[in-house]
């Protein structure tokens, strides 16, 4: 077990580190570009000095990328053009933003979706069933910065219920510790954050409703019942446990999903996270930060991925005990 | 003679499938007892509806695609289980009943040590704290011969071999002390050394604890060295029940005869057939299309017109006591066709 | 001018219905029964057949050319009305045409870049799957890293890098950051199906490497890549409405549905029809692709029926 999770690690380093040096190699192949032949006008000489600097653009290519792994490896992911402070920087501002909107919407996102397929799959082909699951497929159909405009224009624009934008309100906000500013923190995520769970658990839900029918046609099911054991107990107890061992596989493809939806959902509510600090730059021309947020990306999808494998090789008692 | 523990009367058990091709009459019509202690054997080629029969006993049928037509009756010391509140119901399944299930392998639920999954009964239907339920979960591996038990009651499911989780699921069935145990084919999984001794177990605790068993089996060699009575089943009918001892000396249904012909050595409890009788020609139809007539007609090789067209009720044979031994056979009525064959 | 419209509208309800009966009617066969099961294939048929007639016929029944400006001071952000259908964007264009035209852009690029991805997985699938060893452990290393990298941010980053993008490139790079699902597929396929005794006869004849795998693999292989396809292509659109959003995809004023949102949206309380109902029509176009995606799956892939 120990020897797998050691491989399992190995290949999200090198997945890391591939993640990385795709990176280089883009940054490579338009470095030329901004400076060079074309938009010679829209590119300040400043900023294009600094961009050769920066990536020692003169040196072997080798040199280079050597140079470039040292520098990510120390944490070095250059200097934003548009916020004239290190990417770093500006990315320790954006991430735990991204981080509260994406965890939020996770547990929105498995929660809901987890209850939904097991009442939908309780009530196979019946009424409740039959509406649940429409409604999902219909919510999985849409694009998510839609629903977060919807939203938007019912509760905010319209009754009011929530704000229409931003983490917190900086006047009735000003001093970030007070458990007043809590309260409004947590009302500004509320939208972002059910936005991109509702879209989430529409796709958990339908997961589930199956990993759920599956399970409960499976003999120990039957087993349970002959036990005279109540059917609530049946499902929630045999059944669910083995429908959540694949659920957990789920959670590791939540992370590219939240990740991308981030993108979009910060950009409608304007919430200053990782997703809305890339299409802030792009504005900006700001290449080093839109590499390294999709860098992040990639660390973290991987992570999550990494996270699920082990969590799953922990829940299953067939991975978890070998033998004995 | 004294109360029959449970009653079967005219149960009719159907599948409604899915594509269209119509309903699938699985168990239609039957009626057997079974008396307190006994061991009643219920036989039959694969297909004939045994394990419906017996999953319709404890309401397990899974519903839809199946139900169990109005009309049948099903009656397990003094009350109708077909129309007992589920409550009612959860209190005899697991504590009065208890079943094991044709496939060891699949009948535990692998995320869940075996310890867990015996003790659940115990904690269910008679309270135990979890502490004294786990102690009897070991008592019960005990008794059922499964060595350390002490150690044993941690594993998981996939720790054990075929033959040692079906003796945790009779672990499991008889934790409660059930008065009915239905064995379904306990047997037919496993190789042919561990059959004997799941076997041997089953009729050591009947003994032990008094109960009565319902083992089904499509093994005739089986049932001769177990059971006190055989009820013979064929496309979702009984075709002929008896004593063991007169099923054997006096087999009147072709079916039967069938059975037994296909039968190595009938003293021997373990056969070397499986699944297909060889020596009855052709299979078990489709139960969406019984034949009409006899439903043993097309394989039958007495069949005459008679057969075809009309069904044969359930015959007494005359031996002994009214309804001791019956038949659904046109040859009762006319013995001299057997003979002419012969 | 509005009789037109609504006779074009209705003409394109008509011929939709017409398509998927017509579909109906010719797939009799046991795959097109295991289709039409699906309580959702026929409507979802239907709504495709319209949207992609909407698209063909989109001059006829657009009453409005998709950039024309009508007014921008007396006739920008009008409520739907019999004169325009859907209402106008704060530019005052008619959303109805916008839309319509729209239907082009967003469709064909959606499954454009769907067949990019969908030929690329296809052949890297096959290619890993036939000759496995190194070169299946390569190309799968590569689909890892693939699948490790959200698309969106790889897009974000090749939109910073080179600014403006066309839209061919767009499909392209939509496409080339689509395949690596695909490819995991074929190549699974693809491992199963070089050993049956086809392909090994193929093999045993002396065919080339190519011609086995297009001759004799690929097609064996055809149902889970159809599926796959059908199934992608909804969040492709989504890809793409989301990156047109973002103003980074489909470039104003050619009208998008994804960018046809973000029109709305700074007027979202007083216009709300300017996103609502592009929004909508992704939606309507993407379930239904979704119910005809897993109709096809239970028609051309049975066993691997969806609970
Ligand atoms: N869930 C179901 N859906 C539809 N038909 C069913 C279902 N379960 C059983 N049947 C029908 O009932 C018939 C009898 O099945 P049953 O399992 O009782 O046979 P059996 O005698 O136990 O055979 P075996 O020796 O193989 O266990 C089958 O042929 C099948 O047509
Ligand atoms: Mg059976």
């Amino acid at each position: 077990m120990s020897a797998w999770i050691v491989r399992r690690l190995a290949a999200a380093i090198a997945i890391v580190l591939a993640a990385v040096t795709l990176t280089f190699f883009l940054l490579h192949l338009a470095g030329g570009s901004p400076c060079g032949q074309r938009d010679v006008q829209s590119v300040a000489p400043e900023v294009c000095a600094r961009l050769r600097a920066q990536f020692g653009l003169d040196r072997p290519i080798w040199e280079q990328y050597g140079k470039y792994l040292w520098a990510v490896l120390h944490g070095d992911l250059g200097q934003s053009f548009w916020q004239r402070r290190p990417v770093i920087a500006a990315l320790g501002d954006a991430m735990p933003n991204t981080l509260v909107l994406a965890g939020t919407a996770l547990l929105i996102d498995f929660t809901l979706g987890l209850a939904l397929g097991v009442y939908q799959a309780a009530r196979a082909r019946r009424f409740g069933d039959i509406a649940l699951g429409n409604a999902a497929l219909f919510v999985n159909s849409m694009p998510t910065f839609w629903l977060g405009l919807v939203l938007l224009l019912v509760f905010g624009q319209w009754l009011h219920l929530v704000p229409v934008g931003g983490t917190h309100d900086p006047v009735l906000c000003a001093r970030l510790d007070s458990l007043h500013c809590v309260g409004d923190r947590l009302w500004h995520l509320a939208l972002p954050a059910l936005t991109l769970g509702l879209v989430g658990a529409a796709a958990t839900a339908r997961y589930q409703r199956a990993a759920m029918l599956e399970v409960i046609a499976q003999d120990f099911v039957r087993t349970a019942r002959a036990k005279g054991l109540r059917e609530r107990r049946v499902l929630l107890v045999h059944a669910l446990r083995n429908a959540l061992l694949p659920s957990i596989t789920l959670f590791g493809l939540a992370f590219p999903f939240l990740v991308t939806g981030a993108v979009l959902v910060e950009w409608v509510f304007a919430w200053p996270g990782m997703g809305w600090l890339a299409v802030m730059a792009i504005g900006q021309r700001d290449y080093p930060v839109v590499t390294a947020t999709a860098l992040v990306a990639s660390g973290m999808v991987t992570v999550g991925n990494l996270l699920a494998d082990v969590v799953y090789a922990a829940a299953d008692p067939r991975i978890r005990v070998r033998g004995a | 003679m004294t109360e029959p523990l449970l009653r079967v009367r005219d149960l009719k058990t159907y599948f409604v499938t899915e594509h269209g091709s119509g309903t699938a009459r699985a168990v239609d019509g039957v009626s057997f007892e079974v008396y307190p202690g006994e061991t009643l054997g219920l036989v039959g080629e694969s297909g004939c509806g045994k394990t419906v029969t017996s999953l319709s006993i404890l309401r397990l049928i899974p519903e839809p695609p199946g139900h169990i037509r109005p009309g049948s009756f099903i009656e397990f010391e003094g009350r109708n289980l077909l129309t007992l509140a589920p409550r009612e119901l959860r209190a005899i399944r697991g504590n009065r009943i208890a079943m094991i299930f044709q496939e060891p392998m699949t009948s535990l639920n692998p995320v869940f040590t075996v310890g867990d999954q015996i003790a659940e009964a115990a904690i269910v239907h008679q309270g135990l704290s979890r502490r004294r339920a786990r102690a009897r979960a070991v008592e019960m591996l005990k008794l059922v011969g499964i060595p350390d038990p002490a150690e044993r009651v941690d594993h998981y499911p996939h720790q054990m071999s075929g033959g040692m989780r079906q003796r945790v699921m009779i672990a499991m069935a008889l934790v409660c002390h059930p008065k009915l145990l239905i064995a379904d084919e306990p047997t037919t999984a496993l190789d042919v050394t561990i059959q004997a001794q799941i076997l041997e177990l089953l009729d050591r605790l009947q003994r032990d604890l008094g109960m009565a068993v319902m083992l089904i089996t499509h093994d005739l060699g089986v049932v001769a060295g177990t059971a006190d009575r055989v009820v013979v089943m064929y496309a979702g009918e009984v075709v002929e029940q008896a004593a063991t001892g007169e099923l054997f000396a006096r087999p009147l249904h072709p079916y039967t005869e069938g059975l037994m012909a296909s039968v190595p050595r009938i003293d021997t409890r373990v056969s070397q057939v499986r699944g297909r009788l060889h020596s009855i020609p052709g299979q078990v139809p489709a139960a969406t299309a019984w034949p009409a007539g006899c439903r043993f007609h097309p394989r039958c090789p007495y069949a005459w017109d008679r057969c075809r067209q009309e069904a044969p009720p359930p015959l007494d044979a005359g031996a002994g006591e009214p309804g001791a031994h019956t038949v659904r056979c046109w040859l009762l009525t006319e013995p001299q066709r057997r003979s002419a064959r012969a | 001018m509005t009789a037109g419209t609504w006779l074009a509208l209705a003409g394109a309800l008509v011929l939709a219905f017409a398509l998927a009966a017509e579909t109906r009617r010719a797939a009799a066969g046991p795959a097109g029964r295991r289709f039409f099961r699906h309580p959702t294939a026929a409507p979802g048929l239907v709504v495709l057949a319209f949207f992609v007639t909407l698209a063909l016929a989109a001059p006829l029944i657009a009453p409005y050319p998709s950039y024309l400006q009508l007014d921008p001071v007396h006739l920008a952000n009008q409520p739907p009305s019999g004169r325009f259908l859907l209402g106008t964007d704060p530019l005052s264009r008619d959303v109805w045409s916008r839309l319509v035209y729209g239907a082009r852009f967003s469709l064909g690029i959606g499954s454009l870049a769907m067949l990019v991805a969908v030929s690329v997985g296809a052949a890297v699938g096959a290619v890993a799957g036939y000759f496995r060893r190194w070169v299946d452990a390569l190309l799968m290393r590569l689909v890892d890293v693939g699948l490790a990298i959200p698309r969106v941010f790889v897009l974000l980053v090749v939109v910073a890098l080179w600014d403006r993008v066309s839209l061919p490139v767009l499909v392209l790079l939509i496409g080339l950051t689509g395949w690596f699902g695909t490819s995991r597929l074929v190549r699974a396929e693809v491992l199963s199906l070089r050993e049956r005794e086809f392909v090994v006869a193929a093999r045993a004849l002396g065919g080339g490497s190519a011609r086995v795998i297009l001759r004799h693999v690929l097609p064996n292989a055809a149902a889970p890549i159809i599926v796959s396809a059908a199934l992608g292509i909804g969040s492709v659109m989504l890809l793409e409405a989301g990156l047109s959003f973002l103003g980074i995809g489909v470039p104003s004023p050619k009208p998008s549905w994804g960018n046809m949102i973000a029109d709305g949206q700074d007027r979202l309380a007083a216009a709300p029809w300017t996103s609502l109902f592009p929004g909508l029509a992704i939606s309507l176009v993407v379930m239904a692709l979704n119910a005809v995606g897993d109709a096809l799956r239970d028609a051309l892939d049975p066993h691997k029926e969806a609970a």
